[in-house]
């Protein structure tokens, strides 16, 4: 009888320890308030692999545009239009934003094939295959890589000729922190405000017709995996140039662009640092 | 990253254990299905939807040591790559399962990793089901004790398993079960065998969002009971879990509920039962960022019929953890063998019906649109079905054998289909099917088997009829060829045809199946958990070994 009473005790006393349970009762949203970001502060890239035939996407972009009010200008955004829902499809869905560089980058990574939308953030965790984010998971993620300091910092310089669409972009990157591994500069143009069709499976009729696509990525300047700037070790306060050339599409809107620039490491692809300037200043 | 190495000393104890106390036996299975992709133009599959691999694998080893007090396994995968339809997070290789368990004086202990369940599951339920590339197999901690006869206690804690890696939070679970008539001498030669059960499960995740204040420890709790009463069979399991906003829910703070109730009746030549389920914000994931069912916690059965013919599960239900109401009837009877009907060896007659509807959602005030993030959601009344029918499913199924050697069985489903609820396709709204088949088996010689089947799906929606036969020729125990041809004649776009081509050689436990053919489209489901199937066109070769 007395091993019994023990035995309930112990039962008892093991449901207690892990029943605890937090109930929350209100409010249930975080009061940010959005710091401003230092000339050198780190910025992170969020690349959202989306397609105007994905109903569930602009879920993705609305957290996009909430992260975007907590985070400002250290959270640097592309839109990827690739896989089976980027493809141009019946009478409505005729636009093709996908480009060569974001199907390489798709297929190469393997997001449309685990289910639009998701997304990744600095490509962190692609070495483990754990790269690949749903849009629920970038905000936790986003947090996480920004309590560390920047290793290096970049600088744009935009010079656009609205004549002949030719737009020269300088670089200026400065190392903050000793990195022992190759690196890689990647830059690609992104436009926002584009009108088009968009699927929406929250939206009654699901086909919205005018649908403001965001940050759609148009071209990279720099090939799908950059351009390797040459070292393996870069030294600390090392500062490093680059200046690339690009005409600009004529039914692209250049007020309407930016360009977004980002360290690699050259071997594992993992981000180290982002930053954005619009085409015209 | 799961441990690679852990495994080899693992069996080492298991050997000291074999030597010093008893001899045990080791036992496995190896697995491997792999396939050839070509590119088809009909189908619409060209070289920059071809896997840049061409072929791709998915392969598997079990090993089990087992003596009387110790058992010790492990599970080896190679995926190089995942085969089309299985997600490329499988892509690798590696000990993907390990564990040692030890069984003395009626403690059961279980290190690494356990597939458990706890009453029907609707709380918690780790398993693998290999077809769908599922598995939440915990790693971590299992016991389980029985302090008095009839009293069955099982604990549990432990990360689940998200493809080679672990699921970020710790699921801590508590059940017990206790069987009246065992404990009570008095209940001990009554007819009626009662048992009831209650559980507890707490999840644990860190809160690092920076947009919701999210709850740190989640905790649910389930009682259930059972009673067997002579032909009769009746149980229930109810379930409630406090505030889990999660990707799935969209983040809402509302509280969520779940009941499953069953009445069954058995006598000779006759069967039936009725179940009913409620289930509200039952999504119950260890990582409240994932959505789906990759890393879930408990497991919400589908309470439809399990279909086997091809036609039969082009439209196949999957559960809506976020809110259904629905019911499952079903009667079997065989009719008697000499009478009129059933002829000289009788006639099975297998009745089926299910449904599946939304709950009653309502607003929580006239501001806040339902279900909005970062509130409480909704109210739902417990007792009212919502307005959106999500499924409905009527089927009948005869067999009888007509004599020594034919046998045919004959099945008629009709089903409605919500198919943007269930599969997210649009368009198409609600499908509805009606399917035959008919089915026959006959016995050609001692060894010698015919098994044909004729299939027809006719539908006015999504991609229209489809027709389908199929022939399988047994020669037992080792060998059988089949050949079979899916056609999608009723679609407005392509009519393509399916066809199917396969052989298998088996010798003692070992079995080697060949084909080659063209897979459909689809989605594939297995009790209420369901994968995407892209098409292909290929040579598929398929191993398994059991030792």
């Amino acid at each position: 009888m007395r091993t019994l009473k023990h035995q309930v005790t112990l039962v008892s006393a093991f449901c207690i320890a892990f029943s605890s349970c937090d109930v929350i009762e209100g409010p249930f949203i975080e009061e940010r308030v959005v710091s401003e970001c230092s000339n050198k502060c780190r910025k992170i890239l969020l690349e959202d692999y989306t397609g105007h035939m994905c109903g569930n996407c602009p879920r993705a972009a609305e957290k996009i545009t909430e992260l975007k009010n907590i985070y400002g200008d250290q959270l640097v955004v592309i839109a990827v239009h690739s896989g089976f829902f980027a493809e141009p499809s019946g009478t409505y869905f005729t636009n093709d934003f996908r480009t060569k560089t974001g199907n390489e980058w798709d297929e190469h990574f393997g997001n449309s094939a685990a289910g639009n939308p998701n997304g990744m953030v600095n490509r962190a965790g692609y070495s483990e295959s754990s790269h690949i984010l749903q849009y629920t998971q970038w905000a936790q993620k986003v947090e996480e890589l920004l309590e560390s300091e920047p290793k290096a910092a970049i600088e744009l310089e935009t010079n656009y000729n609205a004549n002949t669409y030719d737009l020269t972009v300088t670089t200026e990157i400065e190392i903050l922190q000793t990195i022992s591994n190759p690196l890689s500069i990647n830059l690609v143009l992104t436009e926002s405000n584009v009108v088009g069709y968009q699927k929406d499976y929250d939206a009654n009729p699901e086909k919205i017709p005018n649908y403001q696509h965001s940050h759609i990525m148009r071209k990279s300047l720099t090939g799908s995996w950059g351009k390797d700037l040459g070292k393996e070790t870069y030294q600390n306060r090392s500062l490093i140039s680059n200046t690339f050339h690009i005409t600009l599409d004529e039914k692209w809107l250049p007020e309407n662009m930016s360009i977004v620039a980002f360290i690699t490491k050259t071997n594992t692809l993992e981000v180290v640092q982002a930053q954005e300037s619009p085409v015209i200043k | 990253m799961y441990e690679k190495l852990l495994c080899a000393p693992l069996f080492c104890i298991g050997s000291l254990f074999a030597q010093g106390t008893e001899s045990g036996k080791i036992s496995g299975n190896f697995q491997s299905n792999a396939q050839i992709y070509y590119e088809d133009s009909n189908l619409g599959i060209g070289p920059e939807n071809l896997p840049e691999e061409k072929f791709l694998s998915n392969s598997f080893v079990n090993l089990q040591y087992t003596s009387n007090i110790f058992s010790a396994g492990m599970r080896y995968e190679a995926n190089q790559n995942s085969l089309l339809g299985y997600d490329k997070r499988y892509n690798g290789e590696g000990i993907a399962y390990r564990f040692v368990r030890i069984n003395r004086n009626g403690l059961d202990i279980t290190a690494g990793n356990f597939y458990e369940q706890f009453g029907s599951g609707i709380i918690l339920r780790a398993y693998e089901e290999r077809n769908l590339g599922y598995d939440n197999a915990f790693d971590g901690i299992r016991l389980k004790y029985s302090p008095i006869e009839g009293v069955y206690l099982k604990s549990l804690v432990g990360k689940q398993r998200w493809y080679f890696d672990k699921s970020e939070g710790i699921v801590r679970g508590f059940d017990g079960e206790i069987s009246l008539n065992e404990i009570f001498k008095a209940l001990r030669d009554v007819r009626s065998q009662i048992s009831i059960g209650g559980s507890l499960v707490s999840k644990f995740q860190q809160d690092l969002d920076p947009i919701y204040i999210l709850p740190k420890n989640v905790v649910s709790w389930a009682s259930r009971f059972n009673v067997h009463h002579g032909k009769w069979i009746l149980g229930a399991e109810y379930v409630y879990k406090y505030n889990d906003p999660s990707a799935t829910n969209n983040f809402i703070y509302k509280e969520g509920q779940a009941l499953l109730a069953n009445i069954s009746y058995s006598q000779k030549r006759f069967g039936i039962s009725f179940s009913g389920k409620r289930v509200d914000n039952m999504s119950f994931n260890s990582d409240r960022n994932l959505k789906g069912q990759e890393v879930s916690i408990n497991y919400l059965p589908a309470f439809t019929k399990q279909h086997t013919y091809t036609l039969a599960t082009i439209y196949p239900y999957g559960t809506i953890a976020n809110g259904e109401m629905g019911l499952q009837a079903e009667l079997s009877y065989l009719i008697k063998k000499g009478s009129r009907i059933g002829g000289g060896f009788g006639m099975g007659v297998l009745i089926n019906f299910s449904n599946a509807y939304s709950i009653h959602q309502a607003q929580i005030d006239e501001k806040t649109s339902l279900g909005k993030s970062g509130t409480l959601g909704y109210t739902s009344d417990f007792f009212k079905m919502g307005d959106e029918k999500y499924f409905q499913e009527f089927n009948i199924e005869l067999s009888r054998k007509i004599n020594r050697k034919l046998k045919l069985i004959g099945t008629y489903v009709n089903t409605h289909y919500n198919s943007k609820v269930i599969a997210g396709y649009d368009y198409f709204g609600m499908i509805k099917a009606n399917i035959l088949v008919l089915e026959t088996q006959y016995k050609l010689k001692a060894r010698q088997a015919l098994r044909t089947e004729i299939q027809h799906l006719s539908t006015k929606q999504h991609d229209g009829n489809w027709a389908m036969a199929l022939v399988e020729y047994t020669v037992s125990p080792h060998y059988f060829f089949a050949i079979q041809n899916l056609y999608n004649y009723g679609n407005k776009s392509k009519k393509n045809h399916y066809p199917n081509l396969s052989a298998g050689y088996g010798k003692g436990t070992n079995r080697f199946t060949l084909g080659y053919g063209k897979q459909k489209q689809g989605i594939f489901c297995v009790g209420g958990v369901c994968r995407e199937v892209p098409k292909s066109n290929g040579i598929s070769l398929s191993i398994t070994s059991s030792f």
